[in-house]
């Protein structure tokens, strides 16, 4: 019998709210972050609209540590966990320091240690002074997914008393310019699903999970939003950047995160889809949702409201996720209007009140053909 | 189910590769060397530890930008940027299908690389059978050396390997920065003394031949 891993504590960073409480009421909405920035207009990107955090057009090459330095507090707070003992800190980026990259290719030096990955769980762990097992996870768009399940696991190994798990991703220029240049960003907003889609907008954000045992939980009487079941991992092996049409190493994933869970199919009633926005993705996405889930259930999709932020992206959406399990509340996908006719998924459209959600799927995939599908459930 | 080393690999071009060159030959090196795996794609598993990958590649395209404007930058060079670019290229041209792993950082980064592996290949779903365990760098050399692992029940040619607690009869942990220098130094003691291992805040990675 597997230990009962439960969310004790979030904290979180966007472009559209700089809390949960801020971001759920955002998402219930349906509003969105995305602006055109003067900034990128003056520097001659062609697209000039993202969700970035206000302060964000001073290039800082400290800010991904600054993000995850906050959003790792707040969780902390938020669970007011006890920093004494094994906490293991789990942290997922794609980039890492994107303006410490961009002012090396000015002229100026480049420090690995402070610029890499590995810099974010080093800057947390100095600043919340805490010991434990830590890791980097660099598997990019699915890097908040890879460190929650290694949260899961350090848990039930007993590893670590607890867990701090998320993403950090900053704001990104060297992105900007790449999906611009790929032609996967969409010119005027972004729609996940939707019939019109064309494509997805970049994001910023940074979000921490605390993850317990349920014994300790209950324990030290705090009261949990969810739990975090298991994790499906595969790899398309196919292509640098598109995934496989036919959505089968998306649906491996899903399948894997269930098998582990010994949770049917049947069982899941809401999917927080990637949603890229991209018609590629999105399409393979939908055919992988329907090959396995008959029953349709519920799908939404949260790019169109805060972004796409990469390497935190799968983290936001699990603490999205772990937030509508608490409050038995499905946010609606903002920016969809016109389903398209090559799929049926059951698309969330306005806030839904959902008193029998139990099992949710928060899945996330990347380019490398990296999927990723995290089982999350109502406590 | 347990891990076992089954075959050590180790990749050093006579010169030093542009980075998309680099990644590019030593996937066609690993191809040759891994010797073929004895499970279906979806049961294989790469966990690859890194310091520098994407990095030399995210200077370029963005000197590349700054050269051209934002707007006429090499869409093709982009994918690179990424720190998983690497185990990407491996995983397409090996067809490793099942958990792709790239971790960030030196020694730390290939403990958790052989922590990560031995996790996946003792779990009861043996949903991976065989990891490809590796460390790469990219920038001033190009170096990939690791070790096929493989989940059996029973002991194969080269040894044992478990994740422990501290292991006081060896020398002290090597703490090189640079992950192929510590992986280098895990599998030279291996492969001269028997043993080794390498250690990080979380415990030992235990390596024994048989």
């Amino acid at each position: 019998m597997n230990v009962k891993v439960l969310v004790t504590g979030v904290g979180i960073l966007t472009p559209l709210g700089d809390s949960p409480d801020r971001l759920w009421q955002a998402l219930i909405k349906g509003q969105t972050a995305a602006r055109a920035w003067p900034d990128l207009e003056a520097e001659g990107f062609r697209i000039t609209t993202a969700c970035r955090i206000d302060d964000s057009a001073r290039p800082d090459p400290k800010r991904g540590r600054k993000l995850a330095v906050r959003a790792a507090s707040m969780a902390v707070r938020h669970a007011d966990l006890p920093l004494d003992g094994k906490i293991a800190l789990f942290v997922g980026a794609t980039m890492g320091e994107s303006v410490a990259y961009e002012q090396a290719a000015e002229g100026k030096p480049l420090d690995l240690a402070q610029a890499s990955i590995m810099a974010y769980p080093h800057a947390i762990q100095q600043a919340l002074n805490i010991q434990g097992p830590q890791r980097a996870y660099a598997t990019a768009c699915a890097a908040g997914n890879y460190a929650l399940g290694a949260g899961i696991a350090a848990i039930r190994s007993g590893k670590a008393n607890a867990a701090i798990a998320g993403g950090v991703e900053p704001f990104s220029r060297i992105a900007m310019t790449g999906f611009s240049r790929s032609r996967a960003m969409a010119g005027d907003c972004c729609r996940p699903f939707d019939r019109d889609r064309s494509g997805m907008q970049l994001g910023e954000a940074a979000a921490f999970l605390v993850l317990e045992s349920e014994a300790r939980a209950y324990r030290r009487n705090v009261e949990p939003l969810a739990c975090v079941e298991s994790l499906g991992l595969s790899c398309d092996a196919y292509h640098p950047t598109a995934p496989l049409p036919d959505g089968q190493g998306m649906s491996r994933a899903m399948q894997q995160a269930l098998y582990k869970a010994g949770i049917d199919a049947t069982e899941v009633d809401w999917i927080c889809a990637h949603g890229s926005g991209t018609q590629a993705s999105d399409n393979a996405e939908a055919k992988a949702i329907e090959r396995l889930f008959p029953h349709q259930p519920h799908v939404s999709g949260y790019k169109g409201a805060i972004g796409h932020s990469l390497g935190a992206a799968t983290a936001v959406e699990a603490v999205i996720t772990a937030l509508a399990l608490r409050h038995r509340v499905l946010p609606p996908t903002t920016n969809f209007r016109n389903a398209d006719p090559e799929f049926t998924l059951n698309i969330v459209q306005q806030a839904e009140t959902q008193p029998s959600l139990r099992w949710a799927l928060n899945c996330g995939y990347a380019f490398g053909g990296l999927n990723s599908a995290l089982l999350m459930g109502a406590v | 189910m347990h891990a076992y080393p089954r075959r050590i690999i180790d990749i050093k071009p006579e010169k030093t590769l542009p980075y998309d060159e680099g990644i590019a030959w030593l996937a066609s090196q690993l191809k040759q060397r891994v010797d073929g795996f004895n499970c279906n794609p979806e049961a294989r598993g790469i966990y690859l530890a890194t310091m520098d990958s994407g990095a030399a590649a995210s200077v370029a395209f963005w000197a590349n930008a700054l050269k051209h404007g934002p707007g006429f930058a090499n869409p093709a060079d982009f994918p690179l940027t990424l720190a998983n670019s690497s185990a990407a290229v491996v995983s397409q041209m090996l067809e490793i299908q099942g958990p792709n792993y790239t971790l960030s950082g030196g020694s730390d980064a290939v403990y958790a690389a052989f922590s990560q592996a031995i996790h996946d290949l003792s779990a009861s779903d043996e949903s991976v059978q065989e990891g490809l365990v590796l460390a790469l760098d990219v920038s001033e050399t190009t170096r990939c050396i690791g070790m096929i692992l493989t989940a059996s029940d029973n002991q194969p040619s080269l040894g044992t390997i478990r994740e422990d607690g501290v292991v006081e009869s060896l020398a002290p942990p090597y703490t090189a920065e640079s992950p192929t220098l510590a992986m280098s130094t895990f599998i030279q003691q291996f492969l001269n003394r028997g043993e080794s291992y390498i250690q990080a805040g979380e415990g030992t990675i235990y390596c024994r031949k048989r």
